[in-house]
């Protein structure tokens, strides 16, 4: 059955309010509305307003409660509605989210999932475009996960829901309308597992969320060029799975990380290190990166040019030393 | 507030004017805002649009208060509540506060009762959580049609004029629409402009990449990633 990421989503929320009682969903208009992108429709009239609903306008309050819910013995979800609200909310996520399992050395965990629509390419403004990841991914403490496919939104939503750890939950917003041939319930999918999404030989591309789509419309298209590329979806930003990336370009011997974040200091920058690193005696050619510019995020009629598209990534891939091989 | 900080510092007789939606008094920074403006005595009105729903969520779930206003009790100043859709009104309350500011008498934070019309955006569906009949309501109380009113019945406007008006009014939006619907897109090198006061070389390099490549044919499906569809 054709499934969209955003009732892939819901149905993973609906499930573990289903099962566990200690599962709480709330943020701003998730309950009456059912979310600005519907992900939680439905859940507060099955549920009742005790388990699904809307709090004030203020994203640090909703986080801190979310705190002390959690230590408490209750499992809080909350929605930031947009990537750029969560940003009021980064000391109660940075000071305290993070570091109460190291603060009180293992005697406070605080399992619960901040979810954030994140990325571009909806024709957004300001505020509701952002690639947030690098913030959080800097952050220890934090999980952060992000799903590429309608099996994983599911699958992963319930293995972060289930994780003992704060789960930060990258949810790609230009995906939400994206469908699968997917039965739900979906299995549950291991946080920090890596998936190869395409097999391929001669190159790697390493992406995550929004971008593991356009990867691979990258991959289908350097079959042209007689590149055989394979494509791996990280789905999981912290852990990361190195070993996967690592297996991967060591066989291929080339790698292009693909993200639509700013590059400058990013995730993209920490995957290519690592595989400069690890991979180095196996490389070809010194490991790319394809991502979205230094640049506040720009206005709707730009963003075409600013975010990651095949036509760079095979500009890229074609930079790699093909000569030499 | 910071603006009227300064002002204040630099000898100017200056009143700043913030606004403030009802669902941002919720917000932390709000409150500081409003603290540091008393505790400084700073030439600023807080007015706050209570249009009744941040999106969906109605006033009545961002505070318990008995209104807005109230909150300015706590941090000391004077909380006015106003008709937000008597233009008279607010005229009247902004002028004693901008008055009381002036005198160095301090911050006012000032409620305007007023109502959204339409929905928060063309993406939002408020039948989802509010009745047409409280929209019918709210739209009997038009605050343009009041002012009208106001101003015909003490004999400052007519029907000649007020035609006027809305013929005017009419071609200024009309005007507008032409233009946005004939904006062109800005050139591609606005992405870099304006990010530090000279671009770093690093923006240098990724200007110089994007002018590259639009100097070369690229496909159309390269364009659109976003409509590559799921996987």
């Amino acid at each position: 059955m054709a499934v969209s990421m955003a009732q892939a989503i819901n149905q993973a929320l609906a499930d573990c309010l289903a099962e566990d009682e200690r599962v709480l969903v709330f943020g701003e208009d998730v309950g009456t509305l059912g979310g600005v992108f519907r992900v939680t429709d439905g859940l507060a009239a099955k549920y009742g307003e005790r388990r699904c609903f809307d709090t004030p306008l203020a994203e640090s309050g909703i986080v801190g409660m979310a705190v002390g819910m959690a230590m408490h013995g209750m499992r809080p979800v909350v929605e930031m509605q947009f990537d750029a609200f969560a940003y009021p909310a980064f000391e109660q996520i940075v000071s305290h989210v993070a570091k109460m399992r190291n603060r009180t050395r293992g005697k406070v965990s605080l399992p619960m999932v901040i979810r954030v629509p994140y990325g571009g390419g909806i024709g957004g403004v300001e505020h509701h475009s952002d690639s947030s990841e690098a913030y959080y991914a800097h952050t220890p403490g934090l999980t952060v996960v992000a799903p590429a496919t309608v099996a994983d939104a599911y699958g992963l939503l319930r293995a972060a829901v289930a994780w003992p750890d704060p789960v930060i939950f990258l949810e790609p917003k230009r995906l939400y309308w994206s469908k699968d041939e997917v039965t739900l319930p979906a299995e549950v999918e291991p946080i920090g597992r890596a998936a190869i999404r395409r097999p391929g030989a001669d190159a790697t591309l390493v992406a995550y969320g929004p971008s593991v789509q356009v990867a691979l419309a990258a991959a289908e298209a350097a079959v042209e060029e007689g590149w055989d590329l394979e494509v791996v979806d990280v789905r999981s930003i912290v852990p990361l799975d190195e070993e996967t990336l690592i297996a991967s370009v060591r066989k291929t011997g080339r790698a292009v990380v693909v993200a639509e974040a700013p590059g400058f200091a990013s995730v993209a920058a920490e995957i290519a290190a690592l595989l400069s690193e690890r991979c180095f005696h196996a490389l070809e050619a010194p490991v790319r990166r394809v991502t979205g510019f230094d640049i506040p995020y720009p206005s709707p009629k730009l963003e075409h040019h600013h975010l990651p598209d095949v036509e760079r990534i095979l500009d890229a891939v074609a930079t790699l030393q093909w000569e030499d091989a | 507030m910071g603006l009227a900080f300064a002002a204040q510092a630099r000898g100017e007789d200056t009143v700043a004017l913030a606004f403030v939606g009802d669902g941002a008094t919720s917000e932390g920074d709000f409150h500081e805002a409003l603290n540091f403006a008393a505790v400084f005595h700073l030439p600023v009105i807080f007015l706050v649009q209570n249009n009744q729903y941040a999106i969906s969520v109605p006033v009545s779930r961002q505070t318990s208060a008995p209104s807005l206003a109230h909150k300015a009790i706590g941090y000391g100043m004077p909380g006015v509540l106003v008709d937000g859709n008597d233009a008279a009104a607010v005229l009247s309350v902004v002028g004693a506060a901008a008055r009381r500011a002036h005198d160095g008498e301090g911050p006012t934070l000032i409620e305007a009762m007023t109502y959204r019309i339409d929905p928060h955006t063309n993406a939002d569906d408020a039948t989802r959580y509010r009745p047409d009949e409280e929209v019918a309501d709210w739209l009997a109380r038009d605050p343009v049609a009041r002012l009208a009113a106001y101003l015909t019945n003490s004999g400052q406007l007519n029907v000649d004029v007020e035609a006027a008006i809305a013929a005017e009014a009419e071609e200024l939006a009309a005007d507008l629409r032409t233009r946005l619907v004939a904006e062109v897109p800005p050139p591609p090198e606005e992405l870099f402009a304006h990010v530090y006061h000279r671009p770093t070389p690093r923006l240098r390099d990724q200007a110089a990449l994007l002018r590259a490549e639009s100097a070369l044919p690229r496909a159309e499906s390269a364009l659109s990633p976003a409509e590559s569809g799921g996987s």
